[in-house]
């Protein structure tokens, strides 16, 4: 009836999208013959679709092994994802596995930042940007540089506020351990955190300095090291 | 009694809940600063004190003649304290006069305010254990009478003034004065030199001072010592004063308790104003350090942003020396310290010296690096005895209303010549005014107070505010003049506008605030003139009592510190005046509001007139003594 490789571009890509979403939802390598049932549409000829798998081996979506098929996540969750945001991915009949696969996919997206899925879910940015600043010794040397920038760019006259301190350095270490490092920073002398006459405060200004336990809000700090 | 066993738990720990070693509130002021030292741990920030000391022995040594350094801290870190240590040091090892400057009245006038801060603080003991302004008096003396090569303690010289009689001691200061200006070509204006040196005369030191503070004599007063009635120009005396004490000494002048909300006229907060001032002061003097202390964000925010040439006078050691809040050893060394003195006082030997705090929990407190003050209201907090397993009814600590707290800090301050600021004294009772507004005491219902005195809303320089109200369904509006001064003119014009007699102020009556003391009476003139007329006329003269002033300027003090050093809103401070009125003699309790409102009682007071008869008896007097006898009088015999 038709030629080999005469399969509309679309029809390929549908065929792309719902490997890469079986092999998702499979978690283990899978067997071609199991993944025929999924990819090939019935009436379809197999030897059709074999460019769907070539392709995808290519680039380094999925890997063969003698268990079968499997997903390479890096390359292969980003392609999916990219997938089904395209408007081939559309069907009049969609099987129970796809919808289970695509709620699956949408609720890791949600649990989990990534490039193209802004989430403003607080806790995980904070768990996930933690990562970006791990350690003291690295948050002082970014914090000084911040300060320094600050300093001279703003004429502060070494009396840099914690809040636009925070502000500059952003999620990349969550409030908690920002808090911590700070009050670390001025036990070893790098800083002094000073209270005393705040012009410009404002309660969000206040939420953004740092609080201590005996001697109340600070709201500068000045290097002293 | 060497063993700590000797003493028992119990007695320590009921001696911990009978009284809090740390009751003392942990605020320096000027009565630490001059009085009885605060605890110290010298250790801590010596860098910024040993620079003070540096800067005097470099003066000393003639590196330089002058030099002025600031410091900056956070509230609460210590830096009254450390004005405070240097006092105290200077005091005991001499060598330094010093001088403390934290109120100045009038921010328009800061002039006038420093030269009567001036004069009160050379009022207090120095290095000799006599006042310092006797120090200089006796440096002047030993330097008029240099030939004849005889070193005369400021002390000696003090008691000879003391047995001297008014005619001798008077050609006396004359005869020292007329050498000393002949010696000394720098020696502008021999009416300084003489008011000095009648401050070795305890029967005449009081005037003397109230001369050099710009308070002004009466004429009576003014020819018995010589002296015009007014001292002229402040900046001109204060100068000549500064210059006179270079010659002999080093001098330490210190700036305090500049961040506050106060401004002036023309919108300046008080540390800028005082920073224009130490410029100029800094340009002038001949020989000293100044010192100025204040919070790195308003050195930062408010200082710095003056021209180039006020910052470069207010620091001229470059850049502003930093306060160290308290690390783990120092709060372990300033809590021994505290109670060290506690359980010496009551004879008890604690089994370890932080008893009842341990090392551990002290050291703890130093994670986030708290400035003194608060390490010092934490211990009062939480000195107590730790917890038996047993059922003790502890009492909970009693927690001190803050406000209290702050106005009992407050009012334990020594007013000094604090009492002669009409400006400081009007202010505070313009304030305490303003909360009586919508209350009816003494008959009077108090609309509206306000120190926009003139018809067209200005501001007037002696009568101070008025009083607008309804008293028994009449309107009513008094005119309320504090009038400290010595001298007639200014007296003389205070008079005028109380009487309004050109109606330039609408006043109903007109009302006197004065003290009655020795230097305040009035000649036959004024009460003949103004005093008499005013009285007749319904107006009053309120004795100005410094017990009933007191609480007035006290929780007028609190409200200007309430956000930096006490950490207070307005309304827990106007509250509490509606509280404690009855306790503390505020608001609708206190004598001299009530007075000042109360019914003109027609009677002219009779005990405020100058006595001139010593004047007359000593003119008629022949003066013969000759200058041998005189200067004989000053060898006295160790």
């Amino acid at each position: 009836m038709s030629a080999k490789n005469t399969l509309p571009e679309n029809k390929i890509n549908q065929a792309k999208t719902r490997l890469l979403l079986a092999l998702f939802v499979a978690e283990e390598p899978v067997m071609r013959g199991k993944l025929n049932e999924k990819v090939v549409p019935s009436k379809e000829k197999r030897k059709d679709y074999q460019s769907v798998f070539d392709e995808l081996l290519e680039i380094g979506a999925i890997e063969k092994s003698d268990k079968g098929y499997y997903l390479v996540p890096s390359v292969g969750l980003k392609l999916l994802d990219e997938s089904l945001k395209n408007r081939d991915f559309e069907n009049n009949t969609i099987g129970t596995w796809v919808a289970n696969g695509l709620l699956k996919r949408i609720r890791e997206n949600e649990s989990k930042t990534n490039d193209f899925n802004q989430l403003d879910n607080q806790t995980q940015i904070e768990e996930s940007s933690n990562e970006a600043i791990a350690s003291y010794e690295l948050f002082k040397d970014i914090t000084l540089e911040v300060y320094e920038e600050l300093n001279r760019n703003y004429n502060l006259d070494n009396l840099v506020p914690i809040y636009r301190i925070r502000k500059e350095i952003g999620e990349k270490v969550s409030r908690e351990k920002f808090n911590q490092w700070m009050l670390e920073m001025q036990k070893k002398d790098v800083f002094q955190l000073i209270g005393g006459e705040m012009t410009d405060i404002t309660p969000q200004k206040a939420e953004d300095s740092i609080t201590t336990k005996l001697s109340g809000l600070r709201y500068y700090a000045k290097r002293i090291a | 009694m060497t063993s700590s066993n000797f003493y028992s738990i119990e007695d320590i720990n009921e001696a911990l809940k009978a009284h809090n070693p740390f009751a003392q509130p942990p605020y320096v002021g000027s009565s630490e600063v001059w009085d009885k030292e605060f605890p110290d741990i010298t250790s801590l920030n010596a860098h910024a004190s040993d620079a003070v000391f540096q800067a005097i022995e470099q003066i000393r040594a003639n590196q330089y003649q002058r030099t002025s350094i600031t410091i900056t801290a956070e509230a609460g870190t210590g830096k009254t304290h450390l004005i405070s240590r240097i006092r105290h040091r200077l005091q005991a090892e001499g060598g330094a006069l010093f001088i403390y400057a934290n109120q100045f009245g009038d921010l328009n006038n800061i002039k006038q305010g420093f030269q009567r801060t001036l004069a009160d603080s050379l009022n207090k003991i120095g290095n000799e254990e006599v006042t310092q302004w006797q120090e200089l008096a006796a440096a002047i003396v030993n330097n008029a009478l240099k030939s004849n090569a005889k070193h005369l303690s400021a002390k000696q010289l003090v008691k000879q003034f003391g047995i001297s009689n008014l005619k001798i001691t008077k050609r006396l200061v004359n005869y020292l004065t007329d050498i000393f200006c002949k010696n000394n070509s720098s020696a502008k204006n021999p009416d300084i030199v003489r008011a000095i040196l009648w401050t070795l005369s305890d029967s005449h030191s009081l005037y003397a001072i109230n001369w050099l503070s710009g308070n002004g004599l009466s004429q009576h007063k003014a020819s018995e010592l010589c002296l015009p009635v007014h001292s002229g120009s402040a900046f001109n005396t204060v100068k000549q004063i500064l210059n006179l004490i270079g010659y002999y000494k080093e001098l330490v002048i210190c700036f305090d308790e500049l961040d506050s909300t106060e401004s002036n006229d023309t919108g300046f907060t008080k540390a800028q104003v005082v920073a224009g001032f130490v410029k100029e002061l800094f340009e002038n003097i001949r020989k000293g350090v100044i010192l100025t202390v204040m919070m790195p964000a308003v050195w930062v925010e408010q200082i710095k942003k003056l021209p180039a040439a006020v910052v470069a006078k207010v620091s001229a050691q470059g850049n502003p020396i930093d306060l160290k809040y308290m690390d783990g050893d120092s709060i372990v060394e300033l809590v021994t310290l505290w109670l060290k003195q506690f359980y010496q006082d009551l004879n008890l030997v604690p089994s370890y010296e932080t008893y009842p705090f341990t090392e551990v929990e002290l050291r703890e407190l130093s994670e986030e690096k708290p400035p003194i003050r608060n390490v010092l209201q934490w211990c009062r907090e939480n000195c107590k005895p730790p917890v038996t397993g047993e059922a003790e009814d502890l009492n909970p600590v009693e927690k001190l209303d803050p406000v209290e707290e702050a106005f009992k800090t407050e009012l334990a301050q020594k007013l000094g010549r604090n009492l002669d600021d009409n400006f400081l004294l009007a202010d505070a009772l313009l304030f305490n005014f303003q909360r009586l507004i919508g209350y009816t005491v003494e008959q009077v219902n108090i609309k509206k107070i306000t120190d926009k005195v003139t018809k067209k809303g200005g501001k007037d320089n002696y009568l101070n505010f008025k009083i607008i109200g309804t008293e028994n369904g009449k309107d009513v509006c008094i005119g309320v003049a504090v009038l400290q001064h010595s001298g007639g003119r200014a007296l003389g014009a205070g008079f005028k506008r109380l009487i309004d007699e050109e109606n330039k102020f609408n006043l109903s009556r007109g009302c006197l605030v004065r003290s009655k003391s020795k230097d305040k009476e009035i000649s036959n003139y004024l009460y003949n003139t103004y005093l008499e007329p005013l009285i007749l006329e319904g107006g009053e003269f309120v004795e100005l009592k410094e017990e009933e002033i007191k609480p007035l300027l006290a929780i007028r003090s609190v409200h200007k510190k309430r956000n930096v050093d006490y950490g207070l809103t307005e309304e827990q401070i106007f509250q509490f005046i509606v509280d404690k009125a009855i306790d503390y003699q505020l608001g609708v309790s206190n004598p001299l509001l009530k007075e000042i409102l109360s019914d003109p009682s027609y009677q002219v007071p009779d005990d405020v007139i100058e006595d001139d008869s010593v004047l007359a008896e000593e003119s008629t007097n022949s003066e013969s003594a000759d200058f041998d006898d005189i200067t004989n009088l000053l060898m006295v015999d160790e």
